[in-house]
């Protein structure tokens, strides 16, 4: 990913990937796959904070609108995940990452840090998104193998985008 | 690009992402009927919330008026039960009847009151002007509380019944033996009563209450408890009382003036 622009096309790319996913790809009730967190977790740190919770706002709405989701789902659970980009990047990557804006990799940041950028995203936007979609109806128990499952699969997903975004030589 | 820890620039951020949740979650409660029905129920605890909340506030800056209301309300239900009292005892006995008829009842409010000293005082906010003389009771429905010793026009000054000098006539149970109740010096809860004869059966659990000897404190006032007794001299009893009134929550009382208090004094001197 060299440029915005080209991480903007990536971008579009994925989200109509997500709405496939979201539309065809329905394995189990327990799991719910997701790389919306991480393409927001990957927005350039150019972006300021408000412009990405609209993207994220924005996103979640066409994924929604464009999928069997119950509009507004999507988009509850991912501008969260935007307010909360920079603070988890600056946990686990340092404040040098942030100051620098530049791109977090595998090689440059390594695969433990990366990981836990993804499952921290994950989970904020699984939390929320299971918890909504259960609406009060569901048992403790089931929206927490929900959460497990949902997070550790779309974990595994997001690593084969981050690998696309971020292809490295 | 807004310099990071710019405090107005946080605020914009907090606004528009609270500003997206809302529209998010309206657009969730429009379109789904089981996230519509979550949140209407959540809507509702939270206003439920904070109206008991509120009206949790409201109650409590309203218990002054409330408890002068409870006080006068106190007041006139001891003068419908003294008139009832006295209707009832005239028809069924002549005894008491006119113990009854002689005292004369003043509501008051304590302006001051010690209770830290061995002679404790009060001062009530009713003097010469409202009816009050000196040598009046003060009682409350659970307990006598103290005797007035001085009368301005609008105040008086009592001695507490927390004060080692003062006395007062009690009986154990209401036909029981009569005996001499005084503050234990202690705490505000506490008080002996004395000279029981050690042949009267005494149980732990006895109701003391105010004997009418006095001419001060109408008979039959419930004023506390029985406890353990000690033999004196072997030939009475002193014996713990449990009071009931709490004299540091007191604020309200009731002042009593025996009518005949001049007759019965005046025959005394005789």
């Amino acid at each position: 990913m060299k440029t915005v622009q080209n991480f903007g096309l990536f971008y579009i790319l994925f989200v109509v990937a997500q709405m496939f996913i979201c539309n065809y790809f329905n394995f189990s009730m327990y799991v719910t796959l997701s790389i919306l967190p991480v393409l927001v977790l990957y927005i350039p740190l150019s972006v300021n904070t408000i412009l990405t919770m609209l993207i994220a706002f924005c996103t979640g709405l066409a994924t929604d609108a464009l999928s069997d989701a119950v509009l507004g789902l999507n988009a509850l659970a991912l501008t969260p995940v935007a307010l909360l980009r920079k603070p988890i990047i600056r946990m686990v990557m340092g404040e040098e990452t942030i100051e620098r804006q530049e791109t977090f990799t595998v090689r440059k940041n390594g695969f433990l840090r990366i990981s836990l950028a993804i499952v921290l995203s994950c989970c904020i936007f699984m939390a929320i998104y299971i918890i909504a979609d259960g609406a009060g109806t569901r048992p403790l128990w089931f929206n927490a193998a929900r959460f497990f499952a949902s997070v550790a699969s779309s974990y595994l997903l997001s690593l084969i985008i981050v690998k696309a975004l971020t292809p490295e030589k | 690009m807004p310099r990071r820890g710019n405090t107005a620039y946080r605020i914009i951020i907090a606004a528009v992402f609270i500003i997206l949740e809302a529209a998010a979650v309206v657009m969730l409660a429009h379109n789904g009927t089981l996230q519509n029905t979550w949140l209407m129920k959540g809507a509702h605890g939270f206003m439920a919330a904070v109206w008991g909340g509120t009206e949790s506030v409201r109650s409590y800056f309203s218990l002054r008026k409330e408890n002068h209301r409870l006080a006068e309300e106190n007041y006139a239900l001891l003068m419908e039960l003294q008139k009832h009292l006295k209707d009832t005892q005239l028809s069924e006995t002549h005894a008491l009847s006119d113990t009854v008829g002689s005292y004369r009842f003043i509501r008051a409010d304590i302006v001051k009151m010690s209770r830290n000293r061995q002679h404790n005082y009060l001062i009530i906010d009713k003097g010469s002007e409202d009816g009050i003389m000196p040598m009046s009771g003060i009682i409350t429905r659970h307990g006598a509380i103290g005797i007035v010793d001085a009368v301005s026009r609008h105040y008086s000054f009592a001695i507490s019944f927390n004060n080692l000098d003062m006395t007062v006539s009690a009986r154990l149970g209401r036909n029981g033996s009569v005996g001499t109740l005084v503050w234990d010096g202690t705490g505000t809860g506490n008080a002996i009563l004395r000279e029981i004869p050690h042949h009267i059966p005494v149980h732990e659990g006895d109701t003391v209450f105010t004997s009418g000897y006095s001419a001060i404190f109408p008979p039959d006032i419930p004023l506390g408890i029985a406890g353990s007794k000690q033999l004196v001299n072997g030939s009475s009893f002193d014996i713990d009382i449990k009071l009931f009134e709490d004299f540091r929550t007191l604020r309200s009382v009731i002042v009593v003036n025996n009518i005949d208090k001049e007759e019965i004094e005046e025959l005394e001197g005789k």
